[in-house]
């Protein structure tokens, strides 16, 4: 779906002392069918600008447009149900939703909310188990007694049983070990591959996932989007991002190191093992230290 | 969530002022005070010294007024409806409307007045209190105050303790319920939509979560206080000291006045 952003703005608390602008005056504008990350320190508004998406915060100025939806300050919250229904959200530590007798008839939670019939709904859930790896003999068991990791799954399982066109991530990946958030990343991406158009928005401070799976990245600080590229792009601006709170891939890290060694001239955006490995390679040999290696 | 944004209850705003200033022990002294002499006497003289003391108290904390009349609307409509019942249900005095089946009578209406105004003055007072007080100087000004207990075994640090969690968690509590609300209403929750019985059971999901993960984080805290060798109340100093000043003494010293002066009225 498409997304657009005009002039959205975004105070918490407005009229409390304890009023806290959170957006101000973002104008963004992402197609549909692209993976797109957004990066930024804590408390730059990432969190905020992505729950506009499904519509559950409102702008309170200014309008965002997604697909065929257009939200504004004054929108109703019945005519975004059916918003809710093409953008899934998974939010960080979504294992805290988990609330069903099974974990069978957690997933299909969603499913039946909007609309399906018991069997339908349990048909999906099972698919969607089935994808995030969980085994049949769980169907049945208290979502509570299951491993952190699980119940993780479980929940992320109950987002894409919406089946939506449209998936929020909002730091999914946060609290589990390196393996897990590689496993769980690599399910998203996977998601996203099945069809042309669905479209992934991701929260993420790991910037090597920005950096791998992006079509696109925004930076955000303090409220505002301040740059938006390919990741090629944005992190070849290493200055600028460490002024932000922000870092670059340890891949791009580890070449800029060594070209500012041993000088010579080398590209730098290489975000995944194999193509960094290729990269160093190739600068060996134009150095003439192939006889070595 | 747009629904958490308006509750004052409970809340501290901090600003630079007197009332804020002052020793919570002072502060509770003073509410006590008030609550328990508020309805001794129902003379104007005392009514107008306890409207003088409520406003130039709220006056003096600096509360933004605004923030406050929204905050109080709910509480405003509760006082409404006993203002409404006391002039439907008195009976006493003259008719001063008659309307096929209502009778207002004007003793009615003077009793639903005095009733709905000491209501107000006294939730002003009380919130006056939680807002201009952390939840650590007002659990700590309770202990102190309950001190004399402890002679007839009361728990009073227990108390204090157990008040002083249960504070400090509500902003948690709020902010844990608003994210699950959000998560489900993301899986298509509906909070607003069929009968009664519908609605109670799409409360379900919000429920059991809050619950799971309040019972989850009441054990850790038991954990870590153990591990750090929490042992109760006996022996414990305090961090934090309390101190009482001259504007403390002044402020109990004219609600006891107030106090007297209710008395008075009272009797003659
Ligand atoms: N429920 C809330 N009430 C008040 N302020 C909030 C709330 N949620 C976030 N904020 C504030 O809004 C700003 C942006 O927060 P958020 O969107 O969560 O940032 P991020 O996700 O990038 O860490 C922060 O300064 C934060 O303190
Ligand atoms: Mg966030």
């Amino acid at each position: 779906m498409h997304i657009q952003a005009n002039q959205l703005t975004y105070t918490y608390m407005k009229g409390t002392p304890f009023e806290k602008n959170a957006l101000t005056k973002v104008d963004l504008s992402l197609s549909s069918g692209q993976f797109t990350s957004i990066i930024g320190h804590t408390g730059s508004g990432k969190s905020t600008l992505v729950q506009h998406l499904n519509g559950l915060l409102k702008p309170t100025e200014g309008t965002i447009t997604i697909g065929d939806w257009i939200i504004r300050p004054e929108t109703k919250q019945k005519n975004l149900y059916s918003l809710r229904e093409h953008v899934g959200m998974v939010f960080q530590f979504p294992e805290h939703q988990l609330f069903n007798e099974t974990i069978l008839q957690d997933v299909a939670y969603g499913p039946i909310n909007f609309g399906k019939t018991k069997q339908e709904a349990e048909d999906i859930a099972k698919e969607c188990l089935h994808k995030v790896g969980i085994p049949e003999t769980l169907y049945d068991q208290s979502p509570f007694d299951i491993s952190g990791g699980q119940m993780r799954r479980v929940a992320i399982a109950g987002v894409l049983a919406l089946d939506p066109t449209l998936l929020i991530l909002d730091e999914p990946t946060a609290g589990l070990d390196p393996h897990g958030q590689e496993t769980i990343m690599h399910l998203f991406y996977e998601w996203f591959q099945e069809t042309d158009e669905r479209s992934i928005v991701l929260v993420t401070h790991q910037m090597e996932d920005a950096a791998r799976y992006s079509d696109q990245i925004l930076v955000m600080d303090r409220g505002q989007v301040v740059d938006q590229g390919s990741p090629e792009h944005i992190f070849s601006k290493g200055t600028e991002l460490r002024k932000l709170g922000l870092s670059v891939p340890q891949s791009v890290q580890l070449l800029q190191a060594v070209r500012s060694e041993c000088g010579g001239d080398m590209e730098i955006d290489a975000f995944t093992l194999e193509e960094t490995v290729n990269r160093l390679l190739v600068y060996l040999k134009k150095r003439g230290v192939n006889d070595h290696v | 969530m747009i629904m958490f944004d308006n509750v004052i209850i409970g809340q501290y705003v901090p600003r630079d002022s007197v009332i804020h200033k002052m020793d919570p022990r002072a502060k509770l002294l003073v509410l006590l005070i008030f609550i328990v002499f508020l309805f001794t006497s129902r003379h104007p003289v005392v009514l107008a010294f306890a409207v003088v003391l409520t406003g130039t108290a709220f006056l003096l904390s600096k509360i933004p007024v605004r923030y406050f009349i929204k905050g109080m609307r709910f509480i405003a409509i509760l006082i409404f409806f006993t203002f409404l019942l006391h002039l439907f249900m008195t009976r006493e005095g003259t008719i001063v409307v008659e309307w096929s089946w209502l009778t207002i009578y004007s003793g009615g209406l003077i009793e639903g007045s005095f009733i709905a105004l000491r209501l107000f003055l006294l939730i002003l007072m009380a919130s006056l209190l939680t807002l201009t007080t952390t939840p650590i100087d007002l659990t700590d000004g309770m202990e102190m105050l309950m001190k004399p207990l402890k002679i007839v075994r009361v728990p009073t640090h227990e108390l204090a303790l157990m008040m002083s969690i249960a504070l400090r968690f509500i902003p948690t509590l709020l902010g844990e319920t608003s994210k699950i609300v959000k998560a489900q209403m993301a899986r298509g929750a509906n909070f607003s939509k069929g009968s009664l019985w519908t609605r109670l059971k799409s409360l379900i999901p919000i429920l059991i979560p809050l619950f799971v993960q309040s019972f989850k984080r009441a054990e850790d805290l038991a954990i870590a206080m153990e591990a750090r060798g929490y042992g109760g109340g006996e022996g414990r100093t305090k961090f934090r000291l309390l101190s009482w000043r001259k504007m403390d003494s002044l402020a109990v010293g004219l609600f006891i006045v107030f106090a007297m002066l209710t008395v008075v009225f009272r009797f003659v």
